[in-house]
């Protein structure tokens, strides 16, 4: 991107999907930009971060997404064009602010403001499948959804000058396949200056008037903010990032949004049937243009709708083809509700030609289906599963043991203990090589919450030790609330804070428990035992690699009344070895002690994807290719026959 | 040089952290220099944490296509382990299929813990062969240990795939692609590993 930044405009680079947002808002001229990481939204915050120096922007990474929405907020209001990036769970967060500021609008002097968020359908890196699209529609604000990475980029700088001509957010709605999609961008102009649109050109927010939807006139204002859709809907019916391609008069209509159109090409070039069938790509989403999409409905006979993942396009095609007299009856809509389509899991190009396959009752061509079958023998015979695991030398692998012995521990005393957990590295306890002692995980900061809801049952007869979990990014994003509803609730809780130093999981962010921002500055760190201890927590930090210290811990701690918590510090492996680029120490396995597969603890318990059992002699070994050297298993394996040497 | 097929799909598959990612932008860069049309997808995120993984490129010489590639529609698949390059085979394998492949397996967490029985190498190899048009097998993580460090084996294979003329890209290209996306102090090394495996071929 640094790179790019140089690059003459009308050349073309290689950019990721989120690169090419980030370039887009270069070109529409932002001044902030803030965020909340999660994938796969993470590289827009990221690349602009990295260029702040360079452009004079503003970046940070904001605690939470509320937050973000906020300070993206203050920016537009002060006549700065302004951007906030999340996930779509993130938008939950910041909901609560965007569905007041929707009818409050940006204010009288207020620059474009874009809120982007990243759906994730097939969730590859999420807790959800969830589709944001509602939420501008619910807010009644206007939704944008990229096509192609270079309509996209076009598609977001008109998303700017859209907020500032309306005076509301606008929702720009990606989604993995846009955001993770890379391909050959083709760059515009970069504005010389960031300018203000307040008198001066610098930051100032007008005070004339108050800028809210707490007023006596709050229908007036939601009256209004429909008026402004109407209005909108207008641009919006010829606008040119909807398009039709195909035949003049098809017979069949596939109409696409995001995801969709690639997959409705697809569809068509794959079964031969450009001649018939035309392609409508809907990138306004809404409001809904309506007669756009009447007009095309006009002569057809059947409409699929590829969509990902709710059917929210087809809900409002059904209703145009319900609304028009001349289409009524006429037209069959399909999609997910007659059941071509899935209601979940990505939109493949292989389910689009499947669908339409079946709606112009036609076979699909080039399947050789001995073949096919061969391939799925074979596969179904020798393929075994390559699940995520936390890295070699990861302190997650070692708190989690800790946490899973004093489990252990107070099970066998009758004690149903268990853990509470977070999003993030910490998840992957519940996966194949983790411990599994984590039994409830929702949102981020949930398990602290939980906690301290489970902390006040013991009047009710609750006797089980429930041990909460979260990360430092987490801690901060929505698990200190629940901290302080657990100490004002007199709730009795243990809550472990995984302190890796990293928002890791989403590619090693900034967050306040660091000294280091966004930008790579210098910042005031926000140290979390301090601030635990100021509302009245016990805190204790602990190396999660000293694992007997750390499991007694666990464990005193756990029986004590009150609110507890419990720091486990240690920097993410990753993060570390970019820095240092040499192992700590260096593992061996002495064979003459190791008791092999009878004993097992180390491979099959500790289950590291650095040690394995080797076949020919029934012991352990390390993996050289995978082994982080981190020195953890010499004081698990129970027979003395892992050491470590200084190096 | 001439695109055999509009658009053409690769796979390139592995376990996270093998470098799929900076192969297919290697690949991409290059392309994109002889105006080719590229749409890629990655897989990031948790999956990254040495799961299995792909990056898909599709090349053509215009624009519009799915990111994704429909199943049973692969041209080349490049597989960083074996047990991927199979797993990727079920997935987008037809009887046309060209495949390489680095002959070092990786054992899933599965078959450390002995929970999964990773499948017997030669009975892998074979699957391979019986699935593919032309399938090649490379030690690539053994070259890339004895030029000092495993992580090269992308670059390897990068080289293996360009020498065996595949793509309408040349060795010039790619060079290119290594100077302009690798940090300086990397390239001298990374040059190297890429000839090394553009020389694998005979």
């Amino acid at each position: 991107m640094k790179k790019s930044l140089k690059a003459a405009p009308g050349s073309t680079v290689l950019m990721l999907g989120n690169e090419a947002i980030a370039r887009g808002a270069l070109e529409a001229g932002i001044a902030v930009c803030s965020g909340y990481p999660g994938t796969p939204s993470s590289e827009i915050t990221d690349t602009l971060a990295a260029i702040a120096d360079e452009t004079g922007i503003y970046v940070e990474w904001s605690i939470n997404e509320k937050v973000a929405a906020e300070v993206a907020a203050a920016a537009s209001f002060a006549g700065l064009r302004s951007m906030v990036t999340m996930k779509s769970a993130g938008i939950n967060v910041a909901s609560d602010f965007l569905q007041h500021h929707n009818l409050s609008g940006i204010g009288p002097n207020g620059a474009g403001m874009v809120v982007i968020v990243c759906d994730d359908p097939g969730s590859f890196s999420s807790a959800d499948e969830q589709d944001t699209r509602w939420v501008p529609r619910s807010a009644d604000v206007p939704l944008l959804v990229p096509t192609d990475l270079n309509s996209g980029k076009e598609l977001l700088k008109y998303a700017f000058d859209l907020s500032e001509k309306y005076k509301t957010f606008v929702v720009f709605r990606s989604y993995t396949r846009f955001s993770h999609a890379s391909g050959d961008v083709s760059l515009g102009k970069l504005p010389q200056k960031i300018k203000s649109k307040s008198p001066g050109k610098k930051a100032w927010f007008d005070t004339s008037q108050t800028v809210t939807p707490e007023t006596p006139e709050i229908v007036r204002l939601h009256k209004s903010a429909h008026e402004r859709n109407d209005r909108i809907q207008a641009d919006f019916e010829a606008s040119e990032f909807n398009w039709y391609q195909g035949p003049e008069n098809p017979t069949t209509l596939v109409v696409g949004c995001g995801g969709g159109c690639g997959c409705a090409r697809e569809a068509v070039t794959e079964l031969g049937v450009a001649e018939t069938v035309g392609v409508l790509n809907i990138a306004t989403l809404w409001p809904i243009p309506v007669a756009c999409i009447a007009k095309h409905l006009a002569g057809v006979q059947a409409v699929l709708v590829l969509e990902e993942p709710d059917p929210f396009l087809e809900v409002y095609v059904k209703e145009i083809v319900a609304d028009n007299m001349s289409l009524a009856g006429r037209v069959r809509v399909y999609g997910k509700g007659s059941g071509h389509i899935a209601h979940y899991g990505e939109l493949t190009p292989a389910a689009a030609i499947s669908a339409l396959a079946r709606i112009l009752d036609i076979q699909i061509p080039g399947e050789d289906t001995a073949y096919s079958r061969k391939a799925e023998d074979l596969c179904k015979k020798m393929v075994i599963p390559r699940g995520a695991i936390w890295c070699p030398g990861c302190p997650h692998r070692a708190s989690f043991w800790t946490i899973s012995r004093a489990i252990k521990k107070l099970r066998k005393k009758g004690d149903e203990a268990f853990a509470t957990g977070d999003i993030g590295c910490n998840t992957m306890d519940i996966y194949p090589t983790g411990y599994q002692v984590t039994k409830l995980i929702h949102a981020m900061g949930s398990g602290f919450g939980e906690a301290s809801g489970f902390g006040i049952l013991n009047r009710f007869g609750f006797d089980q030790t429930v041990i909460a979990v979260c990360g430092d990014s987490g801690f901060f994003h929505s698990s200190f609330p629940a901290l302080i509803n657990a100490i004002h609730s007199q709730a009795k809780m243990l809550a472990v804070v995984l302190d890796n130093n990293a928002t890791a999981m989403t590619g090693f962010q900034a967050n306040p428990g660091m000294p280091v921002n966004a930008m790579g500055k210098t910042a005031p760190l926000v140290d979390i035992g301090s601030v635990c201890q100021a509302i009245g927590c016990k805190v204790t930090v602990v190396d999660p690699f000293d694992v007997k210290a750390t499991t007694k811990k666990v464990l005193e701690l756990a029986g004590e009344d009150g609110v507890k918590v419990l720091v486990m510090k240690r920097t993410c492996e990753l993060a570390r070895m970019r820095l240092e680029r040499k192992h700590p120490c260096f593992v061996s396995v002495d064979p003459t002690k190791c008791k092999g597969e009878e004993c097992g603890f180390c491979t099959r318990h500790f289950a590291c994807p650095g040690l394995t059992c080797e076949n020919e002699t029934g012991k352990t070994r390390i993996v050289p290719e995978t082994c982080a050297h981190c020195g953890v298993c010499v004081d698990i394996c129970p027979h003395g026959a892992i050491s470590k040497e200084e190096v | 040089m001439i695109l055999p097929m509009d658009p053409m799909n690769i796979i390139i598959t592995g376990v996270g952290g093998q470098g799929t990612v900076l192969m297919s932008r290697l690949l991409a860069k290059a392309l994109i220099h002889n105006a080719y049309r590229v749409i890629l997808t990655d897989d990031v995120g948790v999956a990254q944490r040495a799961g299995a993984v792909a990056s898909t490129l599709r090349i053509s010489k215009s624009s519009g296509k799915a990111p994704q590639i429909p199943k049973g529609r692969g041209h080349i698949i490049i597989g960083m382990e074996p047990l991927e390059t199979l797993r990727r085979i079920g997935e987008y394998g037809n009887p046309n299929l060209v495949t390489i492949t680095n002959m070092r397996p990786q054992l899933p967490a599965g078959a450390l813990l002995r929970r999964d029985t990773y499948p017997d190498i030669g009975e892998l190899k074979s699957a391979i062969q019986t699935l593919s048009k032309h399938a090649w097998f490379i030690n690539a993580t053994q070259i890339a240990l004895e030029l000092g460090n495993p992580l090269l084996t992308n670059v390897i294979l990068t080289g293996f795939l360009v020498g065996k003329n595949l793509l309408p890209i040349g060795r010039e290209d790619v060079e290119m692609a290594i100077r302009s996306l690798l940090k300086p102090k990397l390239v001298d090394l990374n040059l190297t590993a890429f000839y090394t495996g553009f020389s694998q071929v005979i």
